[in-house]
């Protein structure tokens, strides 16, 4: 195989994002999957024939011409497991089949199923099983035996346990707006689940993502977990409506366990009747290290949680007017629907004068000069690298057609909008609006999350403007963006000046009319944003849009 | 050629990779970078750090300082915030600046951003972020003030 030299980079590469594999179970079959690696290494000259001795996938929906290679590369990418090998391949019937060396490695391949690949909807699935079994059994081998058998009982156990859980959720849950909770409790010891298996969790995993579209709580209790680990591949599954999570009465001890947890949007945990609640200063350690966690172990998440600080407390969303924030929301709302999307539209934002220049800061395990951290590092317009005035100035790319070129060749992204935090605000002396945010996009291709720091300074529109006729209020005049690294953002506390009962009451009154909401969920609404409307207006439509409102909450 | 593969600065390797400069263009940067170098590395950050009843100077009475979404408005605000926060250590690991739009297009105002790493006090350490907004003294148009700064941390 010709990207041999490759791999090996990927490989380190995805050893030190991967945060180790889970502890125990599987062990048998796993040592037999780890020896074969190895003595397929001796074997490397075999011919790209297909060879029956390895599980194959079938792509189907292809489109006509295909390069083998790349496509390979883009599994691997796409499934986050660099080091998949593919053991030979066979067109035939318009099907792709490539062989897995290791039958770990088939689960993930499965489950990218339906991915897009040069335009058009692949779908991928395992050969079928008997007649790869009736292949096997003519080879005389003895390691080609010891592989069949290995590979056929976990092959086989494979299936079971996804069928087992697939059952499950379809006898335990209904996918409707009611049923929030997802329930996973006991089927260590019910069904015989290993649930330290990061295979296990992939299959869940896909089940909930299939199945399970209005959930977002999922319990795991007595399962016996003692790690975390597959949790760092939740990620890729598009589970973001997930953001509660019950661990109770399992065996998690390590406190270092929770980072697994880290790229995942939460708002309550539970630990209860685990080793690592005994730990000296638990609260305030999940706390450090969740900044955004509401709930922990069903106790809401309070000063005393945390350490006392130096500084002034952090404040939420500045503005220094109502109107002004809600134009900047308005803006920045459309802008980045925009971004997130096709991008074209996004040039009648800027004018001949705009500029627009980034910053980036490279994850300290990054690749310089692969994926999208290329675009970032040859465009990074940081003063304090030793650069020229021609590149200074190539780097602040000036009028809509330098920036639009500039956003062509930007990764996608999605960026998460209801999670960072904006301040809008009038330079002194001007008319121009600052709009400053901070917060986080994934980029789905790689499947990376990164958090920024973007800001704007906008001025109306002018009437009859391009800008103005192709919807924009605010035209953009300077734009500054820098690109970092994924990290949560910090607890910010509202300022506690809680309006008289009397207040409360006009308040509610006002909400629940606009909204529709009964007062007393209008209430728990405003509560939550610390009886800031704009604020409780924000929870409120980003629910609404995520269907996240039962209807017996709304005023009928 | 391979050399300079190793020498960690793709600067030249890349550098007609976004065509043509516009030489007007060329000649504000060439105006405005030095004064942002020296507020950054010289002035700001290091005043801030180590002689911090000096850093109100820099701003005028109509200035605003926004830390972590409180505003402080005025000299005599804004000098009471810096009072409030403990001693600090600031490493810059990045900062970029643009003109800002004007009258006087070739010595226009500034917008820098920055970001980077603070400690206060013993061991509270963030990553934070800062934009700035320098205007023209109105009676020297070499002088600059800080007509608003935004910070926020990151972590």
């Amino acid at each position: 195989m010709s990207g041999n030299k490759k791999r090996g980079v990927r490989i380190v590469r995805g050893g030190g994002g991967g945060g180790g594999r889970p502890r125990g179970g599987g062990g048998g079959a796993r040592q037999a999957a780890t020896r074969n690696r190895f003595q397929v290494v001796t074997n490397r000259n075999t011919s790209d024939s297909m060879s029956d001795e390895y599980s194959r996938i079938c792509i189907s929906g292809l489109p006509k011409t295909v390069d083998r290679n790349d496509l390979m590369e883009y599994l691997k990418l796409k499934s986050f497991k660099p080091g998949i090998n593919f053991k030979g391949y066979e067109f035939r019937n318009g099907n792709l089949f490539l062989g897995v060396e290791n039958t770990e490695d088939i689960p993930s391949l499965i489950g990218l199923s339906g991915i897009r690949y040069g335009g058009v909807k692949v779908s991928i699935s395992q050969e079928d099983k008997n007649s790869v079994r009736q292949n096997r059994q003519n080879k005389p081998t003895q390691r080609g035996q010891i592989r069949t058998f290995t590979n056929n009982t976990d092959k086989i156990s494979n299936t079971k346990q996804l069928k087992s859980i697939e059952d499950h959720v379809n006898s335990s849950y209904v996918d409707n707006a009611n049923q929030e909770v997802v329930d996973f409790s006991y089927l260590h010891s019910t069904k015989d689940i290993n649930f330290n298996d990061i295979k296990t969790f992939r299959q869940i995993f896909r089940v909930i993502s299939e199945k399970c579209l209005k959930a977002n709580t999922v319990s795991f209790s007595h399962n016996n977990i003692t790690t975390l680990a597959p949790f760092r591949f939740m990620i890729k599954y598009s589970l973001d409506h997930v953001i509660n999570f019950n661990f109770d009465s399992n065996k998690i001890s390590d406190i270092n366990e929770l980072d697994c947890l880290s790229d995942l949007t939460l708002r309550e945990l539970v630990f209860t009747n685990n080793p690592i609640c005994q730990i000296p200063n638990y609260r305030m350690e999940v706390a450090r290290k969740f900044p955004d966690l509401k709930f922990l172990d069903g106790k809401e998440i309070g000063p005393e949680d945390f350490p006392p600080s130096p500084i002034p407390p952090l404040r939420p969303n500045y503005c220094d007017s109502p109107d002004r924030q809600q134009f900047a929301y308005k803006f920045l709302e459309r802008f980045f629907k925009i971004f997130d999307g096709t991008r074209e539209d996004i040039i009648k934002a800027y004018t001949d004068e705009s500029k627009f220049s980034m910053t980036y800061v490279a994850d300290s395990g990054s690749l310089p000069m692969r994926g999208s951290n290329k675009v970032y590092q040859r465009s990074n317009r940081n003063f304090k690298k030793p650069m020229d005035a021609v590149k200074k100035t190539q780097l602040l790319f000036s009028g809509y057609d330098n920036i639009y070129n500039f956003f062509k060749l930007y990764p996608k992204t999605q960026h998460a909008l209801s999670s960072s935090i904006i301040d809008s605000f009038l330079a002194p002396g001007t008319q121009l609006l600052t709009v400053i945010i901070h917060g986080h996009f994934l980029e789905p291709t790689f499947n990376i999350k990164r958090s920024f720091d973007r800001t704007f300074v906008l001025a109306p529109a002018p009437p009859g403007s391009d800008a103005a006729k192709g919807g924009w209020e605010a035209i953009v005049l300077n734009e500054q963006l820098n690109v970092r690294p994924y990290l949560r953002l910090p607890r910010v506390e509202p300022v506690v000046s809680q309006p008289s009962s009397a207040e409360q009451e006009a308040i509610i009154n006002e909400f629940s009319a606009y909204t529709k909401l009964k007062p007393e969920f209008a209430k728990e609404c405003l509560n939550m944003s610390g009886w800031d409307k704009n604020k409780a207006l924000e929870t409120f439509s980003n629910l609404k849009a995520n269907n996240q409102i039962p209807q017996d909450y709304l005023i009928q | 050629m391979s050399f300079k593969k190793f020498n960690n600065n793709p600067s030249n390797n890349d550098i007609s990779s976004y065509g043509n400069v516009d030489e007007n263009l060329k000649k504000i940067v060439e105006t405005i970078s030095p004064r942002a170098e020296a507020f950054v590395k010289e002035y700001f950050y290091n005043m801030f750090d180590n002689n911090r009843g000096e850093l109100v100077q820099l701003y005028k009475d109509d200035s605003v300082s926004i830390w972590n979404g409180t505003e402080c408005k005025g000299k005599e605000h804004i000098g009471k915030l810096l009072a409030e926060i403990p001693k600090s250590k600031h490493i810059v690991e990045t900062f970029d600046c643009q003109p800002m739009p004007g009258e006087d297009k070739e010595n226009p105002n500034l917008l820098i951003n920055a970001s980077g790493k603070v400690t206060y006090g013993e061991s509270s350490t963030h990553e934070f972020h800062q934009t700035f907004y320098l205007a023209k003294d109105p009676t020297n148009p070499n002088i600059f003030f800080i007509s608003f700064d935004c910070i926020r941390l990151n972590s």
